[in-house]
């Protein structure tokens, strides 16, 4: 098992190897400057080339708890640092008020609202219920009723943590100012707790589909790594890893294929190498032992996803080039 | 420190390792190489320079391959500087017999500049009177065409006769020849590249202008080279760029893009819903979010002289990025202002958008008069200033009527979203342009000469809304 601490970049790669992703040092020499940096690693490139893929690969070779946060539109820091048990909270304050024989409207009004009015203003509360109320207070603001979410997870985990913020292009610029904060300080506060820091530095992994600027604030914090398409070689050694029963020769050909595919400038979404590799994946639950013209008009749909691309395909001079390149023979004159 | 000497000082000196400079070290090579990043507009800040430093000491420098990926990881956070980088990078960590090497060709590259200069001292007479020129206007002169050096002088000639009899006529030619250089200034036609401005170091010089070759003869090098020395060999490739990188702009803008910018106004729908949990008791509050328009642009081209070229490639660009019924109105002024976007449609060719631009047009070797051209927008295509509007000012500033240009413009740009001024001559050369400084007041002004530049500004025009901060490059 590999140890931040004492990692080497041959014993990264023979890592990275042995869990079965295909590399060159164009990956792994990004990855290991990161980790031994202690610094983020935003990994930008096309969809399905293995983005994500590189955090979770991360989290098996150092045995470490993958914790992901998903972004979206409107994300923010409730649903992203912390947040606190509202139903939980409510449901003490309600036994405490019941504990304590207050009436039964003064519980309803404390922090439910629903009733109009509030509790702690119009209700008369006992005059022993004073310091009691304070110690109510500190009670329902612990850690008990504190709800983390991905990035608190991630720095309070009791071991190094692989943290995998994915998509952040989708975010808004507000939570991305926020988020490189805790990037470069690896820690929060909390007012009602304090300070959290990390116990152990996360190996931060940022993926983007550079569909939004990201901020040149976010950039410098981060080393860049850009996973291009692999070429054919690589990606033959991807589908062997991942497609198990797949034939050599049928292997080859979907490699030849896909790349004709991406080649093709008129092609709107080029297949990814996701897509390839669910393509393999179908060739060989159906049997299909060849490329040949059927193989490719039935199965055709499972790289190309826009109507454009499959109209382009349903040409018969362009599947007619699209055989024969997957066979590696040049396109007819 | 000491602990890395071994490691990195001396290294194994395979011919995979990577040199470090002569005299400056570990550090101080890695401290110049970063500044002659910047040099060519790769931003790197100094916390970039000391994560560069502590990624060599992980890396070591024993196998270049790696040094250059860790290098590119630390440094370069712009895709688009990856061929620039790897440029410099090649030129840069190289054995100190290369570096000599590369010092005696830039030694000879300036030589043969020098040379240039001279002759056109020389050829650029009124009889036996020098002209009074600049050195730039020279350099111009040598990187013309002998056909276009011809004319220059076959009008010196006849103007030299002329003279004899009207000595008067002497000062004129002297502004008329400066005014024909200066049109086609720094945008000489024949350089591969446009040479960087020099830092005075010798050797940092060499290769810097080593790199800058080196990217001019690549394929993706054709980035960085400017759009009016593009040549006919070139032309094709230079298309199939534009058409890529303005689709797969397009690409970008087509996903749904929201504002992201909190408005006041409360969503009740979304917020009661967010609040289910607190038994509707509003918390959190959700605000209505407002789908982002994509600007309109309104691009204004200069046409006079040797801008031509750039606005077909600028109008090939917006129109690739926009589509045919994009939010794009095109004009092009020289005199005067004319609206050619019915004339245009997209994916078309550089000639073919040359000829929709030019064709028909009265504006066509004409003198340059943005002020009249204003006037004219204001006058006829007023309903076009609107807040959503973003107008892309494409000229070199050389224009008449400096004054009222600047207050017209002033004027335009509090109707407005903004206004972008893309200027093809090099930042590095404003300074002595003395209108530079006058819209440098109203327009936000971007050297804009490359297809990288074009790409750079756009993107953060479409996809930012409104360019946050300087651009780079």
């Amino acid at each position: 098992m590999l140890t931040v601490e004492s990692l080497t970049l041959p014993a990264l790669r023979e890592a990275f190897a042995a869990d079965g992703y295909v590399c060159g040092d164009e990956i792994i020499v990004p990855v290991y400057v990161s980790i031994a940096l202690g610094k983020p690693l935003l990994v930008e490139g096309q969809p399905g080339v293995g983005k994500t893929e590189i955090a979770k690969v991360l989290s098996r070779v150092f045995d470490a708890p993958l914790v992901r946060l998903q972004c979206y539109e409107g994300l923010d820091e409730n649903k992203a640092l912390y947040e606190w048990n509202y139903q939980k909270q409510l449901l003490r304050i309600q036994a405490w008020g019941a504990g304590a024989g207050r009436p039964r409207d003064g519980e309803a009004g404390v922090g439910s609202g629903s009733s109009g009015r509030s509790g702690d203003l119009d209700g008369a509360p006992g005059p022993t219920a004073v310091p009691a109320v304070s110690d109510l207070e500190a009670e329902v603001f612990s850690e008990e009723f504190l709800l983390e979410r991905p990035l608190l997870r991630a720095l309070r985990s009791r071991r190094r943590a692989v943290l995998l913020i994915d998509e952040i292009d989708r975010t808004d610029d507000e939570f991305e100012a926020f988020l490189f904060e805790i990037l470069s300080e690896f820690q929060v506060t909390i007012p009602e707790l304090g300070t959290v820091v990390a116990r152990h530095t996360p190996m931060v992994v940022l993926t983007s589909n550079r569909s939004r600027e990201l901020s040149d604030a976010l950039k410098r914090r981060c080393l860049l790594l850009y996973i291009d398409f692999p070429d054919a070689e690589k990606e033959l050694r991807i589908l062997r890893n991942k497609v198990p029963g797949l034939r050599e020769e049928l292997a080859r050909q979907v490699v030849l294929a896909v790349r004709q595919v991406r080649a093709n400038e008129r092609v709107r979404k080029k297949p990814s190498v996701a897509e390839s590799i669910d393509w393999a994946r179908t060739l060989v639950a159906l049997n299909w032992t060849e490329l040949d013209g059927e193989a490719l008009a039935r199965t055709l749909n499972v790289i190309l996803k826009h109507k454009d691309d499959l109209e382009l395909y349903a040409d018969p001079a362009e599947a007619d080039a699209l055989r024969l390149a997957a066979h590696g023979e040049p396109p007819a004159p | 420190m000491t602990g890395h000497g071994r490691a990195f000082g001396a290294g194994p000196a395979g011919s995979r390792a990577v040199p470090l400079i002569a005299g400056r070290g570990f550090e101080g090579s890695l401290v110049a190489f970063a500044s002659l990043l910047r040099h060519l507009g790769v931003g790197v800040s100094t916390a970039e320079v000391m994560d560069a430093v502590a990624a060599l000491r992980v890396v070591g420098l024993s196998d270049r391959a790696q040094v250059k990926t860790a290098l590119q990881a630390v440094l370069v956070k712009d895709l688009s500087d990856v061929p620039l980088y790897s440029a410099l990078f090649d030129a840069f960590f190289v054995p100190p017999e290369e570096r000599r090497r590369q010092i005696a060709r830039h030694a000879q590259r300036a030589a043969a500049a020098r040379e240039g200069s001279d002759r056109a001292a020389q050829d650029l007479r009124l009889g036996d009177r020098p002209l009074s020129l600049e050195e730039r206007h020279r350099r111009t002169y040598a990187g013309l065409s002998e056909e276009e050096r011809q004319r220059i002088r076959r009008f010196l000639d006849r103007a030299a006769e002329d003279g004899r009899r009207q000595p008067s006529l002497e000062a004129i030619v002297d502004r008329v020849v400066r005014r024909y250089l200066e049109d086609r200034s720094p945008l000489s036609a024949g350089r591969p590249h446009r040479e960087p401005v020099p830092l005075g170091d010798e050797s940092l010089d060499a290769c810097l202008s080593e790199a800058c070759l080196t990217l001019a003869e690549k394929e993706e090098g054709l980035r960085f080279v400017d759009l009016e020395s593009v040549d006919e060999a070139q032309l094709p490739q230079v298309e199939a760029l534009i058409r890529r990188l303005s689709r797969r702009l397009a690409t970008m803008l087509s996903r749904r893009y929201r504002l992201s910018r909190r408005r006041p106004a409360i969503d009740i729908r979304r917020t009661i819903r967010k609040n289910i949990g607190t038994g509707g008791v509003p918390f959190r509050l959700s605000h209505r979010s407002k789908k982002v328009r994509k600007p309109r642009l309104l691009l204004v081209n200069d046409v006079s002289g040797s801008m031509a070229r750039y606005a077909a490639f600028v109008t090939m660009f917006l129109y690739g990025l926009t589509g045919p019924a994009g939010r794009v109105e095109v004009f092009i002024f020289s005199e005067d202002l004319e609206r050619v976007t019915d004339r245009l449609t997209s994916g078309s060719g550089f000639r073919e958008t040359m000829r929709w631009l030019m064709g028909g047009t009265r504006q066509w070797g004409r003198g340059t008069n943005l002020g009249q051209a204003l006037r004219t927008l204001f006058r006829d295509h007023e309903e076009l200033l609107t807040p959503s509007t973003v107008v892309l000012v494409l000229s070199d500033t050389k224009t008449l009527a400096v004054d009222e240009a600047v207050g017209r413009l002033a004027e335009a740009g509090s109707r407005v979203r903004d206004i972008l001024w893309l200027n093809p001559v090099p930042a590095a050369e404003w300074e002595r342009v003395p209108t530079v400084a006058a819209f440098r007041g109203v327009a936000r002004m971007y050297e804009c000469s490359t297809v990288q530049h074009l790409e750079r500004i756009l993107h953060e025009v479409m996809l930012r809304g409104t360019p946050g901060g300087p651009l780079r490059g």
